[in-house]
């Protein structure tokens, strides 16, 4: 599928720059646009993406998003959706550090970021949904379950690291795999 | 002079995380304790700022490079925030030329399901902090809704969660 440079720019801007909440966050909303909205890539495309965003040195949401991009238009893509998804929301932070005081007195603007950090959270669980979704499969629904249970587990009893567990599930896959 | 090794500085410690505020140790160590270029209370506003905003957690390493170096040292804390990103491409060219291959393929997918896992653990703190009334606790449910059933535009729904938070703050005075 060709995609512009101006599509994939617009795209990266909107989910990088309109959304609270974090890296979590913006993957969720990228995950729906590329794979269900738009179909520039597919969910298989967006796994190795996410997995190997979560082992590249720096914040996960920026190489996530040039890897994405790179599979979509190669190097250009890349670049672009690395400088859309970080330029505007960085300005916007440098202004928050500077005149964080005064925004931080207005009850209005309280109540409108709380409104929109909830709705990050309604996004992120809608997110793990629509990535277990796909993989619930009649006859192979067994191993994403155990999988999925196993992370949410590990993670909140005993505090093991994100890369720890992304790598055990990892070892999981490659040792049980399922019929095709 | 200063501002190449404040760029070093902050990519030292971008370069040695995986994640927005895992950098955050590395970064005080060098920073607050021992070259002094910025106090506690100044990386907790930094952080606040780059959490309050859009966009990813670690942009706080730009408002570090702003309270430093005043405009040209937010560039190089954007480009220090930026800089190791690249080296996702060669992984993806490796890995993804190997991707069809069924033992991998299942190891990515099972990684993908753990990654949904752990973004549900992850939200659990978050929505103990954030989902504190009625109205707050209905734009997560609404959000996850249209989000998960609908192909409606995401920027949509973050605008009308706004909304929704103008009409609560314009009601409760």
């Amino acid at each position: 599928m060709s995609v512009s440079l101006r599509a994939l720019a617009g795209l990266f801007l909107r989910a990088g720059n309109l959304t609270f909440g974090g890296g979590d966050a913006i993957t969720a909303v990228l995950q729906r646009e590329l794979v269900v909205r738009r179909g520039w890539i597919t969910l298989d495309e967006f796994a190795l993406a996410q997995s190997l965003g979560g082992v590249t040195p720096g914040p996960r949401i920026l190489a996530f998003a040039a890897a994405v991009a790179w599979i979509v238009r190669r190097g250009i893509g890349a670049v672009t959706a690395v400088l859309a998804i970080s330029v505007p929301s960085a300005i916007v932070t440098v202004a928050l550090a500077a005149g964080f005081d005064s925004l931080r007195g207005s009850r209005a603007a309280t109540l409108t970021l709380a409104a929109v950090l909830a709705s990050a959270i309604g996004l992120m669980w809608a997110a793990g949904w629509l990535l277990l979704q796909p993989q619930l499969r009649r006859d192979a629904w067994l191993k994403p379950v155990i999988v999925f249970a196993g992370a949410v587990v590990v993670f909140v009893v005993w505090s093991v690291s994100p890369i720890q567990v992304l790598a055990v599930a990892a070892v999981i896959g490659a040792l049980w795999v399922d019929p095709a | 002079m200063k501002l190449l090794v404040l760029y070093l500085l902050l990519l030292k410690a971008t370069a040695t995380s995986f994640s927005g505020l895992s950098s955050l140790p590395v970064l005080r160590e060098d920073l607050v304790v021992r070259h002094q270029m910025l106090s506690d209370a100044q990386l907790n506003l930094a952080v606040t700022a780059g959490r309050s905003g859009p966009g990813p957690n670690g942009l706080y390493v730009v408002s570090v490079g702003y309270l430093i170096g005043g405009l040209s040292g937010a560039v190089a804390g954007w480009l220090a925030m930026i800089t190791p990103t690249f080296l996702v491409i060669p992984l993806v060219r490796f890995v993804g030329a190997r991707a069809d291959r069924p033992r991998l393929r299942s190891a990515i997918r099972a990684s993908m399901t753990a990654s949904a896992g752990l973004l549900l653990a992850a939200t659990l703190p978050l929505a103990r902090g954030a989902l504190t009334d009625g109205v707050l606790i209905g734009v997560a449910a609404g959000s996850f809704l249209l989000f998960a059933f609908t192909r409606l535009e995401s920027v949509w729904v973050v605008a009308a969660a706004a909304a929704a938070g103008l009409v609560h703050a314009a009601v409760v005075g």
